[in-house]
């Protein structure tokens, strides 16, 4: 890590205003000649699932929200499934799918019809 | 007299009663049948007479041979004669006797006579003595008279009652039906005849005393009691208390039966003249106060008045009578008197003259009309004060307005609770003033105007600085108060979370704990619901210091942050109430390992998630080396991306500007401006063309140069409050209808009304209106539907 650090930091040499002497290695952002230091780093990120539609088919509550059941109990923790069709379901609400489904038609993905297999389950 | 021999006999005795009189039902046999013997009762003769010898015309001269020996008896007790023990249980047996051995025809005539005996006694005994005392005119002489010979009638009548008690379970009705008698009803036999109607002989006596004693004198009596009463209450004379009170337990007595007490000769006799007479007496005395002081003296002179006759009352009275005579002082002092005592009610509320209100409090709170002017007054008073500690159309700083409210409130739930008792009437009557200035709109400019300062007022108080935290609790509190208050508690909720977004992201919080006090506090007041997305977010918060102490563990990054801070909010998207639209940029390039790390870290810990990197947010803390003296400045990635383009030139054009940093013409421009008002760029005589102000020397050595979206930000949140408010109640007032169709299936217009305004108002009050179009739409989108069976119903369609 510290080596693409360096490299990284490396390709910066050129920050400062007042035009470098020479550069101590991987320090060069924070030299006390360059015009600006940065001191403070406060970056803001929002996560999502990575997912085509914003709502889960089945209970119809956005997927970035806890499914129907989740909600009602005030559990937090709701993930969310992805199948091989890569349509994507609350993974409480797919699984209940799955379990009334299977004696009659057995297990497919809600919105093609395809056979339900689980691609990956977001944690 | 033998009382322990009288109880032991009695539980001989009424044991073969019920026998005796099962067994005479049965065989039909109305002629008393004398072989029936009574072990241990055997002392008369006549029980042991052959049974040919015994027939209804003997019967008659053996009962009259009884009757006067019974008859002797009862004067001796009436004339208060010693009675010998002995004589005592002979003549309880006769009476038994009587009862048991002769037919039903017998024992009435036995009790007839003892009828005719009172009656006797009373005309001979007491009437004519009355009578005499009368004749020297009404006085308190025929109150002693009348005391004597009750208190020693009543004492003989009690005796005589005890020596009798066989005859009044054989004439008296009893209460209900008993085990032996059960039977008969399903063997269709008939019960023994009780329906003349018969009491007891102690009842007897007293209803005979009623209304051969009291009666005729009544107006005498009636006015001798008055009259002493008068004297009473004119000179304090307590000295015929005794007697008074006497003659009225006297006037109880004679009604008091099987533990009701029916009250009526007490009524006539002496409740109502006296409550009447009491009712007058205070009439002449109001209107004379009238003229003669003032309002508060006045009521406090009607307080002493009220005292004296409750104790009075209480001294004499019967205890019924208490509120009643209160109640009649109450009508003829206040209630009719109202006008004059409200007269001044509002000026005492304003000068607050403690005591006169209370006094007024406490005469006007049986009278409905009085207490509800007097709280109208006090209610407009504590509208009028809210009002001007709010000031018109809510041109006012947010502390002014809360703690103003406060203030308020503090100040009149102390005067409810010292002067009005703590009434929940009055309590109410300040809320609902509170309550009325809080909502009031005056113009449109007032909407949601008190909802948006009291969440600023939060947002001061929860901001980094150098507060005590124990004051800011304090404050906290009181803004919660006025909170509860708010009728647009939705829109206090948009301006709380957007507030606290900002206070989270930007660690300017002064405490995660009294954070979470405040969301807990809004919970308790609304719901889970409504601080659900508050929790959230502080969850994030949280989280995101566990990821980074995670991260650290992963990728030191030990020189990078030798050099420099660095911690990373992860926010789930959804949740902020922030705009999240991505911005494209080019990654300030020393930014780029720890982005890049992160963004490695992250994909590992997770799967299936999405990570945006929003420039706009978050903050970025440079020194700036160029000036003279070094500046701390605190700006977004997108600034730094801009001043970072000077590194190895003085003057930058805005193309080439666009070139380095990536970024749209808008964002670019926008942040250039704020660059240069900040002083730290410098336009040159080509407004295209920047160059660093190497001049640039602040007053503070920390500055913080401010993001454009936040310049324009106070008004362009408003009115976009304003506008989805409106949609978001709709929204929420569908989903509360189809609740509560779904939870009842079916019900009626003016319950579903009811029940979804009750259901809504921790949020917002909406008006019939908006829930009656609601319906509409409900109706439209087929989620409920017209009853065909019944009007004004709705049906819920599953």
């Amino acid at each position: 890590m510290d080596v693409q650090l360096e490299e990284a930091s490396g390709g910066k040499s050129a920050v400062g205003y007042v035009p470098m002497m020479e550069e101590p290695d991987g320090d060069a952002p924070f030299l006390p000649a360059a015009s600006i230091t940065v001191k403070k780093f406060n970056p803001v990120f929002f996560w999502s699932w990575d997912v085509q539609s914003d709502n889960c088919a089945i209970c119809r509550v956005m997927l970035m929200e806890p499914c129907l059941n989740c909600q009602v109990s005030n559990k937090t923790a709701c993930v969310v499934v992805w199948g091989e069709c890569n349509h994507a379901f609350h993974n409480c609400c797919m699984s209940q799918w799955i379990k009334n489904a299977t004696a009659t038609a057995g297990s497919k993905c809600p919105l093609c019809q395809a056979e339900w297999v689980i691609h990956r389950v977001g944690n | 007299m033998s009382s322990d021999l009288v109880i032991i006999t009695h539980i001989f005795v009424v044991f073969f009663l019920v026998i005796r009189r099962t067994a005479v039902i049965f065989t039909g046999d109305l002629r008393c049948n004398s072989s029936m013997n009574v072990p241990g009762m055997g002392m008369d003769k006549s029980l042991g007479m052959s049974e040919d010898k015994m027939d209804l015309y003997s019967m008659d001269e053996r009962f009259e041979e009884r009757w006067q020996r019974i008859q002797v008896i009862l004067m001796d007790i009436l004339a208060q004669k010693e009675i010998h023990r002995r004589v005592w249980n002979e003549r309880f047996s006769d009476v038994y006797d009587i009862t048991v051995n002769f037919p039903q025809a017998f024992v009435d005539r036995l009790y007839e006579n003892i009828r005719a005996l009172f009656g006797g006694h009373i005309q001979r005994h007491v009437v004519c003595s009355l009578q005499k005392s009368l004749t020297y005119g009404a006085n308190v002489q025929l109150l002693d008279a009348y005391l004597q010979h009750w208190n020693s009638f009543y004492e003989a009548l009690k005796f005589i009652n005890k020596l009798v008690m066989h005859l009044n379970s054989a004439v008296v009705r009893p209460a209900k039906i008993n085990d032996s008698e059960f039977p008969m009803i399903h063997l269709g036999i008939s019960l023994p005849d009780y329906s003349n109607e018969k009491i007891e002989v102690l009842e007897l006596g007293c209803q005979m005393w009623a209304s051969d004693v009291v009666m005729p004198l009544r107006e005498d009596m009636t006015r001798m009691l008055l009259d002493l009463i008068q004297r009473d209450r004119e000179h304090h004379d307590l000295a015929y208390t005794d007697p008074i009170r006497a003659v009225v337990a006297s006037l109880v007595a004679v009604d008091e039966f099987k533990g009701r007490s029916m009250l009526k000769t007490y009524k006539e006799i002496f409740e109502t003249p006296y409550i009447q007479a009491t009712g007058e007496n205070y009439r002449l005395e109001a209107s004379k106060f009238v003229n003669e002081t003032t309002c508060s003296g006045y009521v406090e002179k009607v307080l002493n008045r009220l005292n004296e006759e409750d104790f009075r009352a209480r001294r004499l009275c019967h205890t019924s009578t208490l509120d009643k005579v209160k109640a009649e002082i109450q009508a003829r002092m206040v209630n009719d008197r109202l006008a004059f005592i409200l007269q001044d009610s509002r000026m005492v509320i304003e000068e607050r003259r403690q005591q006169d209100l209370c006094n007024l409090y406490a005469v006007l709170r049986p009278s409905s009309e009085g207490i509800n002017t007097l709280r109208l007054h006090f209610t407009s008073f504590v509208e009028e004060k809210a009002r001007e500690a709010v000031g018109s159309n809510y041109a006012i700083e947010p502390q002014d307005l809360v703690e103003n409210l406060v203030k308020i409130l503090a100040r009149f739930d102390e005067m409810v609770t010292q002067v009005f008792s703590s009434d929940p009437m009055f309590r109410k009557a300040v809320e609902d003033a509170i309550r009325i200035v809080i909502n009031q709109q005056s113009g449109a400019t007032s909407f949601f105007v008190s909802a948006e300062l009291i969440a600023r007022y939060c947002d001061t108080l929860l901001r980094k600085s150098s507060k005590n935290l124990t004051e800011v609790e304090e404050k906290l509190d009181g803004a919660i108060k006025v909170f509860r208050f708010l009728d647009d508690k939705d829109v206090f909720q948009r301006f709380y979370s957007r507030m606290m977004a900002k206070r989270l992201i930007n660690k300017q919080f002064i405490s995660a704990d009294v954070e979470t006090q405040v969301v807990n506090k809004l919970r308790d007041a609304c719901g889970c619901d409504y601080t659900g997305k508050l929790m959230r977010m502080q969850r994030d918060i949280n989280s995101s210091q566990g990821m980074m102490d995670k991260f650290f563990e992963k990728f030191p990054l030990k020189q990078f942050r030798a050099k420099c801070d660095v911690f990373i909010n992860i926010l789930t998207s959804g949740v902020w109430p922030i705009p999240t639209f991505d911005i494209p940029m080019k990654l300030p390039v020393i930014l780029q390992p720890v982005i890049d790390n992160f963004n490695t870290f992250y994909h590992s810990e997770y799967s299936g998630r999405r990570l945006t990197w929003i420039f706009q947010l978050g903050s970025v803390d440079v020194r700036l080396n160029f000036v003279k003296r070094p500046v701390m400045a605190t700006m977004n990635a997108q600034q730094l991306a801009i001043c970072l383009a000077f590194s190895d030139t003085d003057t930058v054009s805005l193309s080439e500007m666009k070139e380095v940093t990536g970024m749209a013409d808008e964002y670019l421009e926008t942040n250039v401006d704020c660059l240069v008002s900040a002083g730290i760029l410098r336009r040159q005589e080509s407004a295209s063309i920047l160059s660093l102000n190497m001049e640039y020397a602040p007053k503070k050595p920390r500055i913080k140069i401010l993001a454009p979206v936040t310049k324009e930000q106070p008004q362009q949140e408003k009115e976009e409050t304003e506008k989805s408010t409106g949609d978001m109640r709709l929204v929420f007032l569908q989903a509360t209808v189809c609740r509560v169709m779904k939870a009842h299936l079916n019900m009626n217009h003016a319950t579903l009304v009811k029940a979804v305004k009750e259901q809504t108002q921790t949020r917002f009050i909406p008006n019939e209106v908006m829930i009656k179009k609601t319906i509409d739409v409900l109706l439209e989108k087929e989620y409920i539907r017209r009853s065909l069976t019944a009007q004004d119903v709705y049906e819920y369609i599953v």
